[in-house]
């Protein structure tokens, strides 16, 4: 049991963050349940006490969900702690390492739940309808501890996993955030297929814990093997210079940026309440951010050329002639999702057609300065680059929310999306040029000592 | 007589089809320190996370501590130490509040050491993993093993990231553990010399199979070096004993034998009816003249 102390000790203190969140939480907590025992009165949903000051009203309210998001926050590292504990070597030599790890982490998603269900039930303490305090309680601890499951398997998917897996992450975070505030409103019978949904968020995690290293390792032996057989029956294409270029480039899995970007907004449609024109804005603002940031990923371009350089004898400006083809394929596939999903939904709502053309133009347009911004950027993340990147996505993001208000190829859009294809013009000739003097040193940026 | 801490009977492992290590059997003895030789990708890593339990045998079998490796009770995890061969260390973490974790996984844990370890190292213990060097990682991840002073230690290549001075202390630590009657210590590296002067017996791994497994003295011993000058038949005639070289010239040769025995060299000198000058040869001439 002291490997379980010390595991739930350290996913509070492990780090210096960790330590200063866990302390500030454990006060504002403090505060929040302190004030809402001594401060009479407060009564939520029968409005403001007239004899409490404003800011004692805000403490009361305020103190015990920031002390919730601190201590939450505070166990953050603790997936990346349990992962360095489940798999790999240590596996092998530490003694009930796999018990210990999940015995702590169910430990630490309990005290953070008790942290979210003790305020929740202070804050009826002086309800003017009798209520069951304990079933507050028991409701809100509940509702925590479940949903805890799923954002640790959340964080564990962002920390540890690569690939098209590590887009569970932002799904599990977005059905985390969405389900409980559904929970919460319902007043139906204790248990229902939400919590029975965010409970495999636990029973996914214990078994990450307890055989997810068993687990990993045969899908690495079924993906080698899957490998050898399309190597086998695509032999001549993986000798094309082609599939070389875009697989030294970093551009050549570009499936897994169309599905990370179908399956947020799938889930957004199943949870999200809106729907009519509000929907199509939501589902288009949405498609655009994520077309720009999937096209982005050309930011690596510059960094991995240095491998095709060596190969070939291609120069500067041929290798960025052959990024941006590479890039450009790569960002057709999420393009040509974001596309074929809100023709599905202008079909589906039967929107207007010039809403669909406006659509297509934004996303292709968003996509373009997505691509160039990556492709310019060859020297790490400098603060004029990235004011660069904030100006044009405030443009791309600006179009948008002219196109959603206006429905219609209006004055201001139409000018919008001449300064967005003017400054897209602009960044591929920065592009270039940077390209052209590229230096492969100061691509990266320094590694630590 | 004290039970072998590990035993493997025909031990094989294959990577799909392709076989890594094929039919090796050995033990390992309370007091033994082995060193694990051989070339990339020869199988040492493997050899070793098979012992561990790691990773499952193809073939064979392989124990620990009389209990099939793969399923090693808590009780008897306790008395293992490994060190991989790249740090497994979780990079936010500080040196300390790695320290403390592990140490709570065991009942017994020698601070002293630890401290001493740390101390003499110079490992900043305060430190996150993320911010340390290759070398201070490694430093760390020894310690991390050491700490539970463990009767079986299996460490895969440990000294490869350490400078001269942390590898000397570190050779020093292994002899101290060494000296203790219970222990055993499994070593691999690249560095021959260490080998030489730490291992008591020695693997030589080569296309997954053992090309010597045995005591670092008789191996010591059993391969050497010839020269025969002056020799009175030709030297091609000679019933010269398993030959891993031989450079024949004018009246003479130059030969290295496996499986040597010093009243070889009497029988030898009468035969060729020459001088006959013998030469030992070092871990290294030795690993390098079996791998010709």
């Amino acid at each position: 049991m002291r490997s379980v102390a010390m595991l739930f000790w350290q996913s509070f203190t492990g780090t210096r963050l960790s330590r200063l969140l866990s302390g500030a939480g454990l006060v504002l907590l403090c505060v929040g349940c302190g004030t809402q025992l001594i401060v009479p009165s407060w009564t939520l949903g029968t409005g403001m006490n007239p004899g409490v000051a404003i800011w004692v009203q805000t403490l009361v309210l305020g103190a015990p969900w920031l002390a919730l998001l601190a201590l939450f926050l505070a166990t953050s590292a603790q997936p990346r702690i349990i992962h360095g504990l489940v798999f790999g070597h240590a596996a092998s030599t530490l003694p009930n390492v796999r018990r210990a790890a999940l015995l702590g982490a169910i430990a630490v998603a309990l005290a953070v739940a008790l942290a979210a269900a003790v305020p929740a039930a202070l804050f009826f303490i002086d309800y003017p309808v009798p209520i069951d305090l304990r079933a507050v309680f028991r409701r809100s601890f509940a509702i925590a501890f479940i949903n805890f499951g799923l954002l640790y398997l959340a964080f564990w998917a962002l920390a540890c996993i690569r690939g098209i897996w590590f887009f569970v992450g932002p799904a599990l975070i977005l059905v985390a955030i969405t389900v409980p505030a559904e929970f919460l409103n319902d007043r139906g019978p204790p248990l229902g297929w939400r919590e029975v949904a965010g409970s495999t968020g636990w029973i996914a995690y214990a078994v990450l814990i307890l055989a997810g290293d068993r687990i990993a390792r045969r899908a690495a032996r079924w993906r080698r093997g899957t490998g050898r057989r399309k190597a086998r029956s695509a032999a001549p294409a993986a000798s094309e210079p082609r599939a070389a270029v875009t697989l030294l480039l970093g551009a050549d899995r570009p499936w897994i940026g169309a599905i990370a970007q179908a399956v947020p907004v799938a889930v957004a449609l199943l949870l999200v309440p809106e729907r009519g024109f509000a929907l199509f804005g939501l589902v288009l603002f949405g498609l655009v951010v994520l077309c720009a940031v999937n096209s982005a990923q050309s930011v690596l371009a510059a960094p991995r050329s240095r491998a095709l350089w060596l190969r070939t004898d291609a120069s500067t400006a041929e290798l960025f002639r052959r990024a941006e083809r590479a890039f450009w394929a790569q960002s057709a596939w999420s393009l040509g999702t974001a596309v074929l999903i809100l023709a599905g939904l202008v079909a589906a709502n039967g929107y207007p057609a010039p809403l669909f053309l406006i659509g297509v133009a934004l996303l292709a347009l968003a996509t373009a300065a997505g691509l160039y911004l990556g492709l310019s950027m060859t020297r790490g993340l400098p603060p004029i680059d990235a004011s660069l990147a904030a100006a044009i996505m405030g443009l791309v993001v600006a179009a948008t929310v002219i196109a959603v208000r206006h429905a219609d190829f209006t004055p201001r859009l139409l000018a919008c999306g001449a300064a967005l294809l003017a400054a897209i013009a602009g960044l591929r000739l920065l592009a270039r040029a940077r390209w052209t003097a590229l230096d492969w040193m100061r691509c990266r940026p320094p590694e630590r000592a | 007589m004290t039970e072998p801490y590990v035993v493997a009977r025909g031990l094989g492992k294959a990577f799909d089809t392709r076989p890594v290590l094929e039919n090796l059997s050995f033990a390992v003895e309370p007091g033994d320190i082995v060193g694990v030789l051989g070339e990339n990708g020869a199988g040492k890593t493997t050899l070793l996370e098979l012992i561990l339990g790691y990773t499952p045998p193809s073939s064979g079998t392989v124990s620990v501590f009389g209990h099939e490796s793969r399923r090693l009770p808590g009780a008897e995890k306790r008395r293992l130490g490994f060190v991989p061969q790249v740090d497994e260390l979780v990079g936010h973490l500080t040196g300390a509040a790695h320290i403390a974790l592990i140490r709570a996984f065991y009942t017994a844990w020698d601070d002293e050491l630890v401290a001493r370890l740390v101390r003499k190292w110079g490992i900043d213990e305060t430190a996150r993993v993320a911010t340390m060097s290759v070398g201070q990682r490694q430093k760390l991840s020894i310690v991390l093993a050491l700490g539970h002073r463990p009767d079986l230690l299996l460490l895969d290549e440990p000294v490869a990231s350490l400078d001269p001075l942390a590898r000397r202390h570190f050779l020093e630590e292994i002899v101290e553990i060494a000296t203790d009657e219970d222990r055993a210590v499994v070593f691999s590296s690249h560095i021959v010399s260490d080998v030489e002067r730490l291992a008591n017996r020695i693997w030589i791994v080569r296309d997954g199979a053992f090309l010597w497994a045995g005591d670092a003295d008789v191996l010591r011993t059993s391969v050497v070096r010839l020269h025969l000058r002056g020799c009175t038949v030709p030297v091609d005639r000679l019933a010269l004993p398993d030959m891993l070289r031989f450079e024949p010239y004018a009246n003479g040769c130059t030969a290295v034998l496996r499986d040597w025995q010093d009243e070889m060299e009497t029988e030898i000198a009468r035969e060729s009816g020459g001088t006959l000058e013998l030469e030992r040869l070092t871990l290294e001439d030795i690993f390098l003249e079996l791998h010709r």
